[in-house]
C-alpha cells in the first residue's frame, strides 16, 4: 500500500493523474472493444481489475471500481432487459468517485441506453438538467464533451441492436481520446442534455488543475458532496431504508410490471447502498411503537399484492405514496432526535436482509448491491484518506454515518458469497482500515456486544478467503506487507479479533502478577540467604525494550488477552495457513522489530499466525539477539577481553542439578547477559559436541530430576483423575534459588528451540505471561473443585450456612497427605459463608490455591523464566495456550503405547477378533477422533504426564455380539466393549457412542 | 476443626438417625476424614452378609465428593475385585456439594440390593446375573458367606 497522502498529491497537483486515468480508461475501452461482455465479466473480477488498475494507487482504484461498474452495467444491458434499472443507477455512482473521465463513458452509455430503451433513463438525465452549475468548459474536457454530442447525435440516427451500440460507443469513445489527445477536436454540441450531464460529471477537474494541492482537495470533495446531496434528493426521494420501507418497496416489487417496480426497489437499494449519509441513516433503532406502523404497513402490502383489480392497486399506490410521505417527515425527524446515540437495529436489519434475499431476481439486487457498496467503500476511502491527511474536514456526524454504513455491511448475511469476497470484501476492508482508531474500536464494540456469532465467523470466513484468494491469485515476491488486499484484510481481522475477545469468556478485575516488586520475599531474612546470590542478581539485570509495541486500538478497547479465557471465536480460526507459510518471518521480524507498530508487520498481527510461524518468529528474535551477543564478543575478543560466544555449561551426569545450579549461579553473578548466548553443554568425561543434542539431553536429565515428585519441588496434582499435572510443591524446603534453575531451565530451553516433557496446568502459563490467576482459572487447575465451588456460587437455598456450614479456614492436604488449615482471612474460622460473602470466599480460595500458597516458588521460577525470556515478543506473540505448546511441543498421541499398555477382562486377550477390530480402528481414526475416544473412555482428552501408556486402560468384554452401544466407567479407565460380530458393526457402534457421548449415568 | 465442621454433623446425623442398614461408623478419632462401616443389605443374595466399606473424604469436602472404597469381598457385577464401585452420584462430573455422605451411602445400598448389569464393573458377572439368575445367586451367597461379615443382630 502506497501512502494515500501520495496519492492526493498525485492526482490533484498534476495533469499526470489525468492522463493516467486515460490511458487506464482506454486500456478498458480497448478491451471493452474487443470483447465487450467477457471483459465487462472479468473486470468484475478484482484480480484482473487488481492486476491492471491496483497498481496505479487508490483513486485509480476508483477509476477501477467506476469501470468496472461500468463494464458490469454493459454486462447486465447486454445480457439482460433491465438496462433501464442498472442504468440509472450509474450516473450516481459515477458521480460518486467523480471521476470525469468514466462519467463522460458513462453518460455515453446512458444515453445510449435512453436509445435502447426509450424513455426508461430520463432520470438519469434528470441530474443533468438540475445541475446547471459548471458552464465555463475546460478545455481539456470540453473537446471530449463535444466531440461526443456529435457521436451521441450519429449515434441515434441509427437503428442498432444494444450489442452494438455498446460496442460502438466504446470504440467511437477510444476514438474521441485518442484524437483528444492530440488536441485538435472541436464541434459544437447540440444535445443541451448531455451537455449539462457532462457539466456535471466534471466539475472536479477543472477544479482539480485550475487549484492547487491542498485547496482543490477540499473543492474536490465540496463537489462531490453537492452533487450527491443534489442526487439523493431526487428520484423517488428515498434517502434512508428501514425495515418498513423496505417492506414497503418490496411491495411494490410484487405489483404488475415487475421490470418497473423492481427498478425503484433497485434504485432506492442503490441510492441508499452507494452513499455513506443515506445508509448511515438507515436501520436505526427506534422505539417499540414504531413495530405498529411496520405491521400496518405490511398488512397494507399483503392486501396490495393479494387484490388483482389494476385500479385498486393504483389507488394504493397513491395512498401508499402518502403514506411515505408523512412517514418520512416522521423518521426524519426521528433521526435528528435519535442523532448521537444511533443504534443499529440488528434484528430489523436481519430481518430486512432476510427480505430481500426471498425477492425474485435476487442476482441482480445482489448485483446492484455489490455496485452500491463497491462505489460506497472507494467514497469512503477516498474522503477519510484525505480527512487523515488533513486536508478535508470531516465532521463527527459523517464519520458516525460511515461507521453506521460499514456496520450495516457487515451484518449481510451473503457477504460470504464468491462474488461479494471478490468484489466488496477488498474495498471493504479498505474502507474499514482508513477509518480512525477511534471509530475502529467502535465497531469492534458494535460487533462484541450486538453481533451473533455466527455473524463474526462469517465476517471472519469472508476475510480469510478474501486474504487466500489474494494470495492465490496474485504473484507476491514473498513480501507481501505491500499486497494492499491482505493487509487490509488482516489489519480489520484484528478489529474483529478484538471483538472476538470482548465477546469471550473474560475475568474481570483482572490484575497482573505483581512479580516485580517481590517485596515480601525480600523483607522476609530467612529468604535472604548465599544461595539467593542468583535469584537476587536476576532481579537487577533488566533493562528496558525502547519500541513502544503496544497497539492503540487494543489501548482504546482497553484488551487484555490474558484476561480472556476463552474468545468468542477459537484463536486457531484466525490463523491463516496460507499465509503463514507464505510469509517470509525474517524480513517481517525485522520490520516489527524495527518498526514496532509504526509499520505494518504480520508480527504486530500475530493471530493471523500458526503457532509454528510464530514460533519461527521468538526464534528469530532469539537469534538475533544470540549473533548479537557473538559479535560483542568478537569485538571484545579484538580489544582483548576475550569472552566465549556461547553459554558453556560443564556439568557431572550424576550430578547434573547442582552442576547446573553452581555453573549458572556463577554466570548469572559474573555477567547475567550471558544467559542469552546460545547454550553449549558438555558433559564431564564426554566427548560429544554440543550441536544441539547434548544440550537436549542436558534439558531431558534436569526436567526430569527437577520434576520428580521425590525430589520435593514438585507434587502430582490431580493424580486419581484422567489428567494428573505437576504443581509447586508450597511445602518445598528447597531454596528459591532452585525454583529460579528451573524457570532459567524452560527459558532456555524455549530459547534453544528445545521441547520440554512436563506437563504443567494451563495455569503456569497464565502466570508465566502474567497474569494473577483468579477463580475461573481453577477450571484448569483442578476441575473437580472448581465445579464443587461453582456449585456453592450458584446455591441460591436460604440454607446456604448450614448446608455447607464452611467457614473462611479451608482445609488441603500437602505433599505428605497431612491435612493442613489455613484461615482466607484473620479468624476465617468464625466467619461462615453465606449468600453475601461466598463469592468473596470462592476469589479468596482460589487466589490462595493458584497464587499465596506458591508464591515463593512460583515468583523464584518466574524471575529465572524472565531473565532468559525478557525483552522477547513472547506476551505479544502467545496465548497461554499457544505457550504451553511451544514448551512442551504438540502432546503425542501414541495410540499403540495405550495398545501395548492396555488389560484385557471377561474373556477378551490381546489376540480377540473384536480387540484386533477395536485396535485397527482405533488407529485408523483421525487425532481429533482419537482424542474423543479417549474422553470417552477416560474422561480426559489430554495425554496424562509420561504418555498414553500411562492410562492403563481395561478392555472388558460386555456380553456377545448385540445392538447396544459400547460403555465406560471414566473412573477406572474401563471401556465396555459388546464382542461384536463384524468390523463395520463395531466401528459404527463405536463412532456413534465417542460422538455422542455426553452425559452420566446407568445406561 | 471448621473445615470438616459439616462432616462432623453429618456422621452424627447419620449415628443419630439408627440407619439399620448403614451400621457400626467408626471414624479414627484424629482423621474424620475416613469412615467406615458395615452395610446390611436387604435382598437376596447379599443380606446373608454384611459388607465394610470405607468411605474417604478429600480435605476439600464437600467441595470434592467422597470416596467409596469395599473393605469386604462380594460377587457383584458394580463392584469390583479391588472393591471400587462406580456410583454416579459422587463421579467428578454430578457430585453436588449439597449431596450429603447419607444419600451417597442410601445410594450405595439401592446400588448393592439391585444390581445394574447394564453398566458393570465385572462384565462376567453381568452376563451370569442376565443369564443364569439362579447360578449367580448362588455363587453371590457363598461369596457373602465366604467373606461376608457376620451380621449384628440388632
Amino acid at each position: 500500500m502506497t501512502q494515500p497522502s501520495n496519492h492526493c498529491t498525485n492526482v490533484v497537483s498534476a495533469n499526470d493523474a489525468a492522463a493516467i486515468a486515460i490511458q487506464l480508461f482506454r486500456l478498458d475501452a480497448r478491451l471493452c472493444d474487443q470483447h465487450p461482455m467477457k471483459v465487462a465479466r472479468t473486470t468484475n473480477n478484482p484480480s484482473v481489475s487488481g492486476n491492471t488498475l491496483h497498481d496505479a494507487n487508490t483513486s485509480l482504484a476508483c477509476c477501477s471500481n467506476t469501470q468496472d461498474t461500468l463494464c458490469l452495467s454493459h454486462d447486465a444491458c447486454v445480457q439482460t432487459n433491465h438496462s433501464c434499472t442498472v442504468f440509472e443507477v450509474i450516473p450516481v455512482h459515477s458521480i460518486d468517485l467523480s471521476r470525469p473521465l468514466s462519467d463522460a463513458q458513462i453518460t455515453q452509455t446512458t444515453s445510449t441506453c435512453s436509445q435502447t430503451k426509450g424513455g426508461s433513463t430520463s432520470s438519469s438525465f434528470k441530474i443533468a438538467s438540475s445541475e446547471p452549475m459548471a458552464k465555463e468548459h475546460n478545455t481539456f474536457i470540453a473537446p471530449i464533451v463535444d466531440s461526443m454530442a456529435q457521436q451521441e447525435e450519429d449515434t441515434s440516427a441509427q437503428v442498432a441492436t444494444k450489442e452494438e451500440i455498446v460496442e460502438d460507443v466504446f470504440k467511437k469513445i477510444d476514438v474521441i481520446l485518442k484524437s483528444n489527445e492530440q488536441n485538435d477536436t472541436t464541434s459544437h454540441s447540440t444535445n443541451k442534455d448531455i451537455l449539462d450531464c457532462l457539466d456535471v460529471a466534471s466539475l472536479s477537474i477543472p477544479d482539480c488543475i485550475m487549484h492547487d494541492a491542498e485547496d482543490i482537495n477540499l473543492a474536490f470533495m465540496e463537489t462531490m458532496k453537492k452533487t450527491i446531496k443534489h442526487i439523493s434528493s431526487f428520484q423517488n426521494g428515498i434517502k434512508y431504508l428501514n425495515e418498513t420501507n423496505l417492506i414497503e418497496l418490496t411491495s411494490h416489487q410484487k405489483g404488475p410490471d415487475p421490470y418497473k417496480d423492481n427498478n425503484e426497489l433497485l434504485s432506492a437499494l442503490y441510492q441508499v447502498f452507494s452513499t455513506p449519509e443515506a445508509l448511515g441513516n438507515s436501520f436505526i433503532k427506534r422505539p417499540p411503537e414504531r413495530k405498529k406502523d411496520l405491521l400496518k404497513v405490511h398488512n397494507h402490502a399483503q392486501t396490495s399484492s393479494s387484490s388483482m383489480s389494476k385500479e385498486k392497486i393504483r389507488e394504493m399506490e397513491i395512498e401508499k405514496e402518502l403514506d411515505d410521505n408523512s412517514m418520512y417527515e416522521d423518521d426524519e425527524v426521528e433521526g435528528d432526535e435519535y442523532y448521537g446515540e444511533k443504534q443499529l437495529d440488528v434484528a430489523g436489519l436481519a430481518r430486512a436482509y432476510k427480505i430481500m434475499n426471498s425477492l425474485n431476481n435476487d442476482e441482480l439486487f445482489k448485483d446492484v448491491l455489490c455496485l452500491a457498496i463497491s462505489s460506497l467503500c472507494a467514497k469512503i476511502t477516498v474522503e477519510l484518506h484525505f480527512f487523515k491527511s488533513k486536508s478535508f474536514p470531516i465532521s463527527d456526524k459523517y464519520l458516525d454515518d460511515v461507521l453506521h454504513s460499514l456496520k450495516i455491511i457487515y451484518e449481510m448475511p451473503w457477504l460470504d458469497d464468491l462474488a461479494f469476497v471478490e468484489r466488496i470484501i477488498p474495498r471493504l476492508v479498505a474502507a474499514t482500515c482508513v477509518l480512525p482508531v477511534a471509530e475502529q474500536a467502535k465497531l469492534a464494540r458494535f460487533w462484541s456486544e450486538m453481533s451473533s456469532e455466527n455473524t463474526l465467523r462469517r465476517i471472519l470466513h469472508c476475510l480469510q478467503e478474501a486474504i487466500t484468494f489474494q494470495l492465490i491469485s496474485t504473484e507476491y515476491d514473498a513480501t507481501f506487507q505491500d499486497e494492499t488486499a491482505v493487509v487490509f484484510a488482516t489489519k480489520t481481522m484484528k478489529i474483529l479479533y478484538y471483538a472476538s475477545i470482548m465477546a469471550g469468556e473474560c475475568d474481570r478485575n483482572i490484575a497482573k502478577e505483581d512479580t516485580k516488586q517481590p517485596d515480601k520475599i525480600e523483607k522476609k531474612p530467612e529468604n535472604v540467604r548465599d544461595e539467593n546470590l542468583l535469584e537476587d542478581i536476576l532481579i537487577n539485570s533488566h533493562p528496558k525494550s525502547k519500541i513502544n509495541k503496544t497497539d492503540p486500538l487494543a489501548e482504546i478497547l482497553n484488551i487484555n488477552i490474558l484476561a480472556c479465557r476463552a474468545p468468542l471465536i477459537p484463536i486457531s480460526k484466525f490463523y491463516n495457513e496460507l499465509l503463514s507459510d507464505a510469509l517470509e518471518m525474517d524480513d517481517d521480524y525485522q520490520t516489527w522489530r524495527e518498526n514496532g507498530n509504526e509499520k505494518f508487520s504480520y508480527m504486530s498481527h500475530s493471530f493471523v499466525l500458526t503457532p509454528a510461524t510464530k514460533t519461527l518468529g521468538l526464534y528469530y528474535d532469539n537469534r538475533i539477539r544470540m549473533y548479537e551477543n557473538r559479535r560483542f564478543c568478537l569485538i571484545q575478543t579484538l580489544i582483548g577481553q576475550p569472552t566465549h560466544p556461547y553459554l558453556k555449561l560443564k556439568v557431572r551426569r550424576e550430578h547434573v542439578v547442582q552442576d547446573a545450579l553452581v555453573e549458572l549461579e556463577m554466570v548469572a553473578m559474573q555477567n547475567p547477559s550471558d544467559l542469552k548466548k546460545q547454550l553449549a553443554v558438555e558433559f564431564d568425561g564426554e566427548q560429544g559436541v554440543d550441536e544441539g543434542g547434548v544440550s537436549k539431553e542436558f534439558f531431558h536429565l534436569i526436567v526430569e530430576e527437577l520434576f520428580n515428585p521425590d525430589y520435593g519441588m514438585f507434587v502430582i496434582m490431580n493424580s486419581d483423575s484422567g489428567n494428573p499435572t505437576y504443581w509447586f510443591n508450597s511445602f518445598s524446603f528447597e531454596t528459591a534459588a532452585q525454583y529460579s534453575l528451573i524457570g532459567l531451565v524452560v527459558g532456555l530451553a524455549i530459547y534453544n528451540n528445545v521441547i520440554l516433557n512436563i506437563n504443567l496446568p494451563m495455569v503456569v502459563y497464565r502466570k508465566l505471561l502474567g497474569k494473577r490467576c483468579t477463580f475461573n482459572d481453577l477450571q484448569d487447575w483442578n476441575q473437580e473443585l472448581y465445579n464443587g465451588l461453582k456449585n456453592l456460587l450458584d446455591y441460591e437455598e436460604d440454607d446456604i450456612e448450614e448446608m455447607f456450614m464452611q467457614t473462611f479456614r479451608i482445609c488441603y492436604k500437602d505433599a505428605f497427605g497431612e491435612i493442613v488449615y489455613h484461615d482466607l482471612v484473620d479468624n476465617g474460622d468464625n466467619i461462615t459463608v453465606n449468600h453475601i460473602n461466598k463469592r468473596e470466599f470462592v476469589d479468596k480460595y482460589a487466589d490462595f490455591l493458584l497464587n499465596e500458597s506458591i508464591g515463593v516458588q512460583f515468583n523464584a521460577f518466574y524471575r529465572g523464566f524472565q531473565n532468559v525470556m525478557e525483552e522477547s515478543p513472547l506476551q505479544y506473540l502467545f496465548w497461554p495456550e499457544e505457550l504451553e505448546q511451544i514448551v512442551c511441543g504438540s502432546k503425542v498421541f501414541d495410540m499403540s503405547e495405550l495398545e501395548e499398555t492396555t488389560l484385557y477382562e471377561g474373556g477378551y486377550h490381546k489376540e480377540t477378533q473384536v480387540i484386533k477390530n477395536f485396535w485397527d480402528f482405533a488407529h485408523a481414526l483421525p487425532r481429533v477422533s482419537q482424542q474423543k475416544l479417549l474422553q470417552f473412555t477416560t474422561g480426559s482428552d489430554r495425554v496424562p504426564v509420561g504418555g498414553l501408556g500411562k492410562l492403563k486402560l481395561t478392555i472388558t468384554r460386555n456380553g456377545s455380539d448385540s445392538d447396544r452401544l459400547p460403555t465406560a466407567h471414566t473412573c477406572f479407565n474401563v471401556l465396555l466393549l459388546p464382542e461384536y460380530s463384524t468390523k463395520e458393526k463395531l466401528d459404527e457402534r463405536l463412532s456413534k457412542a465417542i460422538n455422542y457421548a455426553e452425559g452420566f449415568g446407568m445406561i | 476443626m471448621a473445615a470438616t465442621r459439616r462432616l462432623q454433623k453429618e456422621l452424627a446425623d447419620i449415628r443419630d438417625s439408627g440407619l439399620k442398614s448403614f451400621r457400626d461408623i467408626q471414624v479414627d478419632e484424629t482423621n474424620i476424614l475416613a469412615w467406615q462401616g458395615l452395610i446390611l443389605p436387604e435382598n437376596p443374595p447379599y443380606n446373608k452378609g454384611a459388607f465394610r466399606i470405607e468411605i474417604n473424604f478429600p480435605a476439600e469436602y464437600p467441595f470434592k465428593p467422597p470416596k467409596i472404597n469395599f473393605k469386604t469381598k462380594i460377587y457383584h457385577p458394580n463392584i469390583d475385585e479391588k472393591g471400587q464401585v462406580c456410583l454416579p452420584i459422587i463421579s467428578a462430573e454430578n457430585w453436588k456439594p449439597a449431596t450429603k455422605a447419607d444419600q451417597v451411602i442410601q445410594a450405595l445400598i439401592a446400588l448393592v440390593n439391585d444390581p445394574e448389569p447394564e453398566h458393570p464393573l465385572r462384565a462376567e458377572l453381568a452376563e451370569e446375573y442376565l443369564k443364569d439368575r439362579k447360578k449367580f445367586f448362588k455363587n453371590a451367597e457363598d461369596y457373602a458367606k465366604k467373606f461376608g461379615e457376620k451380621r449384628p443382630s440388632d
